[in-house]
């Protein structure tokens, strides 16, 4: 990302989301809470893996829904470079169903139907290697043949932007040499990937970019291997109760590594 | 938002500015491109819960044989009860299946919304089909108990005698179809908003099943008062039993005064309904996130 107020050159975008506010409470009784996104400002360019780190009460999968379009925004503008999904593997697929049912579910639900969903899944079947498996259920497969056809499907639909709730529940995949393949195959021809975890390490080996939520806040955007370092003490400080140091840490955060404010230039 | 110098300039020349909310008509066509997913949905439930089963989807047959013979021995063999209604089995078994179904539609919609929300591969299709796929999987499962009755009303004495009339069954059917969905959708917006409701729902449906004359002529409850007069007489289930006994059972071509209820009954709700979740669709996100 170009800093300072320049364009950013050569570099296009997948999705601008341009001074969003929403606010929403989730939960009920003792479990209440609020997410207040006051003015986030959040680029995703073309060909990179955006980590998104934060835990839930962050706001991280509020971010992900207004990206994916399933909740709107009160205000604020997203613009985007065409469809986008927004995968959660642990609820994606229906675990006493067969592969194949699930399949067929998934792509029906993005609108594939007919002969071409015949194909589309004989597609993914054989490069996830998984037909030998295609009528056992669900639960009965091992979880890297089912996370490979998540991603696989997703991928075959026809996306610019994938976005993957819970990534690190499907950490075995981002190490398998056929998802790793496909997913560099995805951002070499200009799709993004961002990825939703609370585990900054797994973010740090998978990412390219870090953008930290703090309390429905970017707190730190900045290249994945920057953030751990700055995560580890900020947490170490709070463990321990150091107000002060937090406190410090949290100023020279904002200061260095702050959200970059978004003009957009049509 | 933290303070920071930084700022990028992003060109959006290539991107298209996200709409606003749909349209209600927008909003319709969407849940019209997902239909193959909902019958899809629907057909896989139905046939996925007989799959443990060594009869499986054969008790979709056989559970409304063994309800319906359940009834007969009781009402017909063991208390040969008629309340002085002509062939009261007949009349208890219609009661009893097709209102069976309508509270089956509801009650199985009321936190169909919910469900939807947190599953991933639906999460971002419209929340209506919620409610609508729920309606769907009752009516294909149901479907068979439909014919088992017609079945056991033409074979259990009293033997009756079908003529052209019968066919009536088909639009009241229909019009039952459109008064469930309605129903179901008000009942699974307000649910996914207040799930208590859902509570208060179950034993409305119960009271309902009392004023819609499943067991006995609805009659007898209006005769306490104008109040009930009232309630009975815009009752839908009240005229779809109603209509459906005299076409079915008695031979008699039922009134148009029950045909219009019926009418404003599968079209002011489904409108409603469906207007209220498209005004909601946003907020009914919250409901699954939890």
């Amino acid at each position: 990302m170009n800093e300072g107020g320049s364009v950013a050159g050569e570099m296009r975008a997948n999705m601008v989301l341009q001074g969003i506010r929403h606010s929403q409470t989730y939960g009920r009784g003792k479990n209440e809470y609020a997410i207040e996104i006051d003015g986030l400002d959040l680029v995703v360019w073309s060909g990179e893996t955006l980590g998104i780190l934060g835990a839930k009460r962050d706001g991280i999968n509020t971010v992900a829904d207004i990206m994916c379009g399933s909740l709107s925004p009160s205000s604020g503008h997203i613009y985007e470079s065409g469809q986008v999904i927004n995968l959660s593997p642990s609820t994606e697929f229906l675990a006493d169903e067969s592969l194949r049912v699930n399949l067929q579910r998934v792509a029906r639900a993005r609108q594939v139907n007919g002969a071409s969903l015949r194909g589309l899944i004989d597609v993914v079947v054989d490069e996830a290697h998984a037909g030998g498996v295609i009528d056992e259920i669900v639960d009965d497969i091992d979880s890297l043949t089912v996370a490979r056809c998540q991603i696989f499907m997703a991928l075959a639909t026809g996306i610019r932007l994938l976005i993957i709730e819970d990534a690190e529940s499907i950490s075995e995949a981002f190490r398998d040499e056929r998802v790793e393949s496909k997913l560099h195959g995805f951002r070499r021809r200009g799709g993004s990937i961002v990825l939703l975890s609370r585990d900054v390490n797994f973010l740090a080996r998978t990412s390219d970019r870090i953008a930290w939520f703090r309390k429905s806040e970017i707190l730190m955007d900045a290249p994945a291997r920057q953030i751990p370092i700055w995560y580890n003490q900020l947490t170490k400080a709070e463990r321990s109760k150091e107000k002060a140091k937090a406190g410090q840490i949290l100023r020279r955060i904002r200061a260095q590594f702050g959200p970059a404010a978004i003009r957009v230039v049509k | 938002m933290p303070v920071s110098e930084r700022a990028v300039e992003v060109d959006v020349g290539h991107l298209s500015l996200r709409g606003e909310k749909d349209s209600l008509i927008d909003y319709i066509l969407r849940v019209w491109d997902v239909r193959s997913f909902m019958f899809h949905e629907a057909r896989t439930h139905v046939s996925s819960r007989g799959e443990h089963q060594a009869l499986g989807n054969l008790w979709l047959i056989i559970n409304p044989i063994m309800d319906g013979a359940v009834f007969y021995i009781v009402f017909g063999l063991i208390l040969q009860m008629d309340k002085g209604i002509p062939n009261f089995i007949a009349f208890l078994l219609v009661g009893v299946f097709c209102f069976q179904m309508t509270t089956r539609c509801v009650n199985g919609s009321s936190m169909s919304i919910y469900r939807w929300r947190t599953s991933s591969s639906t999460s971002s299709l419209p929340a209506i089909a919620a409610p609508i796929n729920e309606n769907l999987r009752t009516w294909i499962a149901g479907l068979p108990s439909y014919l088992v009755l017609v079945v056991m009303i033409l074979a259990l004495p009293p033997l009756e005698n079908l003529s052209p009339i019968a066919f009536l069954v088909v639009p009241v059917i229909v019009l039952q179809i459109g008064i469930n969905l309605g129903i179901s959708l008000i009942a699974a917006h307000f649910i996914a908003r207040v799930p208590d409701l859902n509570n208060i729902l179950r034993v409305s449906t119960r009271a309902w099943m009392f004023g819609s004359g499943v067991m006995f002529p609805v009659a007898k409850f209006a005769e306490l008062g104008p109040v009930f007069a009232f309630i009975i007489h815009w009752n839908p289930m009240a005229w779809v039993l109603n209509h459906i006994r005299e076409v079915f059972v008695y031979n008699e071509l039922p009134s148009i005064e029950g045909w219009l209820i019926m009418i404003l009954w599968a079209v002011v709700p489904l409108l409603a309904g469906t207007v209220l979740i498209w005004r909601g669709e946003s907020s009914h996100r919250s409901v699954g996130d939890e």
